[in-house]
Parts: C-alpha cells; structure tokens; sequence
C-alpha cells in the first residue's frame, strides 16, 4: 500500500515539473538555457549526422550496385545541373522581356545567402523537417527559403531559436510554396509535400498544357521567397474531367533526404 | 549521488542525440523507431520505475528541444505512458518476464502515440491533421512498435545475459 502510494506521489511530481517546465517555456524563461544547450550540442550533433548520414548512404551503395550507384549519382548531378542552368536561361529570358528590378539570379541577382550544417532532424517519423545550425542570431527569419549549392528549393524556415533552426521539407504534407511552371502558359500554383514521399503542384489552371518535363520554379509572390527557384520537375499530369484545375506530380532534381548543408536565402530581389 | 546524476544526464544526452542526429539520418521506416521510448519502457518493466520517470522526463526535455511538436506535447506524453505502463505492469503483468517485456513495449508504443496525437489536439490544438494521415500512422503504429521491440528484444538479453538477473522468471525453469 505503501509502495503503490510512494509511486502515484512520484508520478504527481514528475507530472507536475513538467507541467511547470512548460509554463516557464511559454512565458519565455526558459529559452536562454534552451539556446545555450543548443549551442553546446550542435558540433557534436552536426559529427553525428554526418557519420549516420555517410553509413547510411554506404549502405544504399553496397556492393554490387556500387558502380552503378556511382554512375547513377554522376549523372543524376549532370541532369540536376542542366535543369537548372537551362531554368536559369529560360528564367534570363523571361527577366530580360521584363521592365523589373528581378534582372539576375541567385548570385547573378547578388541574392545573399548563409550556409547552414543540419544537426539532426525531426523525431516524429512523419514529419519532414530539419534542423540547423543557425538561428536568429545569425539572422535566419520563418519563412526564408532553404536551396541546395545548386539553387534547388528544398524548404522554408519554420521555427527560429537564438542558434538553431527548423526548416519545414518541401516533401512535408505542411508545406506551401507558390509556383510557377515554365511552359508556354507560365502556369501558376501551389507545390504541396506528400507525406514526406514526394511533391504535387495544385490549383493548376485546367486549360494550361502541362507536360512531363517541365520545370517547376518558385513564382516570387511569397514575401520571401524570390522567384526563379528551382523546385522540381513535372513527372505525371493529373486531369480530372469536369475540373477547374489540374495537378502536377513533381520530382525534385536533389535527393531532399541526404541533405547534409543548405544556403538559406536572406533577402529577395526586392531588397 | 552526484556522479549517478552526471552519467544519467549524460546518457540522456548521448540517447537523445542518437535519436535526433542518428537514428533519423536512415531510411524510413528504420528511422521511425523510438530508442528514448524504448529505453523508458525497459526500465519501467525490467529495472526500476523512479529510473524510468528520470529517463523519461529528461528525454522527452531533450526531444522538446528538437521536436515539432508544440513544447510539451512530448513531455506529457512521454511521462503519462510511463505511468500507465508501471500501472500495468503492477497491476496485470506482476513478472519481469520477456513476454511481459514484448506486451508493454507494444502497448507502450500504442500508447505513447495516442497520446501525442491526443495532447497535440485537445491541449495545444495543434494542426495535426498531417499526422493523421494513412503513411503516417503506418509509421507510428506500425514501423515504429516493430523496430522498438527489436529493440527491446536486444536490450532484454543482452541485460539478461550481462546480469545473471531475470534468469528464474525467463522462459526455462530450474
């Protein structure tokens, strides 16, 4: 009787100090201790992600595909970077036909971006997202867009602490980017995460032709989003008759789940 | 006293970063396995309750830090499936055994991610409509009991065969 009392109290206590600890978190007094464990963390997490990520992608190559993963990789990088370099031509010629401030892109545009290393990634299996290693101090705000060495859109800045950040995938069933397909028709509209599995551009305008192969890249409404950034290519199109719009299934060129380094965008041709 | 809570803050840490910056590097659905909740159940059912509320509460602070849910989803969750296991255990299983052991860790499981669907609703009404969705309770309900009990699989004889302990309520009898 003893005991099962001594055990309820334990119970009640540990409920209560975590209770507590989540008060002190949402009024604020706990955030500099939570940077700080952050800071101190973030090297060894960063080693740690790096060495799961190298076993990882040793696994996935071993042996007997390993030439043709090697071969497989050489020129998924090749395709990767002709989508988007032609992208970006495609993109200068639009920008040339354009009285507007949007005249260069990526570095050619002196957009600024900062390298950031992931530490880790969200423990929750369905959900797609990462976590960095700068934060606002660095100036990282939500909403910035997250691109690999190539210019590939891969997520948007969620939440932001003093030395760390979330970034929300582009393959997370949360994620919203405005896009534009470069077609003939310039089709607008949203490209949505499946689940962390893939990626789909809705609320596409049911007359515009949509072919596989097409490029889709960031239309720049979003505030802090600049327009031209590559998210993916069209692989299947979805049209339903009798419907307004017509869905896009695309594949982004960069494998969003071996990401170890990302350049966060911080400003736009705007600023 | 003061070193036992050291080592014990610095296997949290050292867990929660093979949670984190490990275990979420592999490919799905091996990345959805659970070590923090793994280890909380084994110390509920096999070592010690007062060690697993420890566990249980400095592990879920750390996934706080990294998690996406809303801040506290995890705790509570967390702690609330140690109590309802130990209740359990007490109260329906009684034996360490590894039957006992299998039961709880799926039942615990099951639990965990009830109640994190459950807290992100009623208490913090998170949009946790993503979560709710077929590949995503696949993972939850499916992968992730599957790994966490082959992980509690190895944990259990590998403490069984380190300690000598266990041996009378294991399977064979003297």
């Amino acid at each position: 009787m003893f005991r099962f009392l001594r055990s309820i109290s334990r119970s009640v206590i540990y409920l209560a100090a975590v209770i507590l600890l989540i008060f002190l978190h949402y009024i604020g007094i706990l955030k500099p201790l939570e940077d700080f464990a952050i800071f101190l963390l973030t090297p060894i997490q960063a080693s740690v992600y790096r060495l799961g990520g190298g076993i990882n992608q040793l696994y996935t190559g071993f042996p007997g595909r390993q030439d043709l993963a090697k071969e497989n990789s050489s020129l998924t990088e090749q395709v990767n970077k002709l989508i988007v370099e032609n992208s970006q031509l495609k993109m200068m010629i639009e920008l040339n036909s354009e009285v507007s401030v949007q005249q260069k892109f990526l570095e050619h545009s002196g957009l600024k971006a900062i390298t950031a290393t992931i530490i880790g990634r969200n423990p929750e299996p369905n959900l797609q997202s990462i976590i960095i290693d700068k934060g606002s101090n660095d100036g990282i705000k939500p909403d910035l867009p997250l691109i690999t060495a190539d210019g590939v859109m891969v997520g948007k800045i969620l939440k932001v602490k003093g030395n760390s950040s979330e970034a929300i995938l582009v393959n997370d069933s949360r994620s919203r980017i405005a896009a534009v397909v470069q077609n003939e028709a310039g089709s607008k509209g949203a490209v949505i995460g499946e689940h962390g599995l893939s990626l789909k551009m809705e609320l596409i305008p049911q007359n515009d032709k949509v072919s596989e192969g097409d490029v889709a890249i960031t239309s720049g409404i979003e505030p802090n989003i600049p327009r031209g950034l590559v998210i993916g290519t069209v692989s299947r199109v979805i049209t339903e008759a009798n419907g307004f719009f017509q869905t896009a299934l695309l594949q982004s060129p960069v494998k969003i789940n071996n990401l170890i380094v990302v350049s966060i965008v911080t400003n736009t041709y705007d600023n | 006293m003061i070193i036992s809570a050291l080592v014990t803050t610095l296997g949290i840490i050292l867990i929660g970063i093979i949670q984190v910056s490990f275990l979420t590097t592999w490919p799905a659905p091996v990345s959805s396995l659970n070590i923090i909740l793994t280890l909380v159940i084994f110390l509920a059912v096999i070592v010690n309750y007062n060690k697993s509320l420890i566990w249980a509460f400095g592990g879920a602070l750390f996934l706080e830090l990294y998690s996406g849910q809303q801040f506290g989803v995890t705790s509570i969750s967390l702690v609330l499936t140690v109590i309802i296991i130990n209740f359990l255990f007490s109260n329906v299983f009684t034996n360490r055994s590894y039957y006992s052991l299998m039961i709880l860790g799926y039942l615990g499981t099951m639990i965990y991610n009830l109640l994190i669907i459950i807290t992100g609703l009623l208490i913090f009404q998170a949009a946790i409509k993503d979560m709710i969705t077929s590949s995503g309770l696949i993972f939850l309900f499916v992968w992730q009991p599957i790994f966490n009990l082959i992980i509690l699989t190895v944990v259990f004889f590998t403490y069984y065969l380190s300690t000598g302990r266990l041996k009378n309520f294991f399977l064979f009898r003297d």
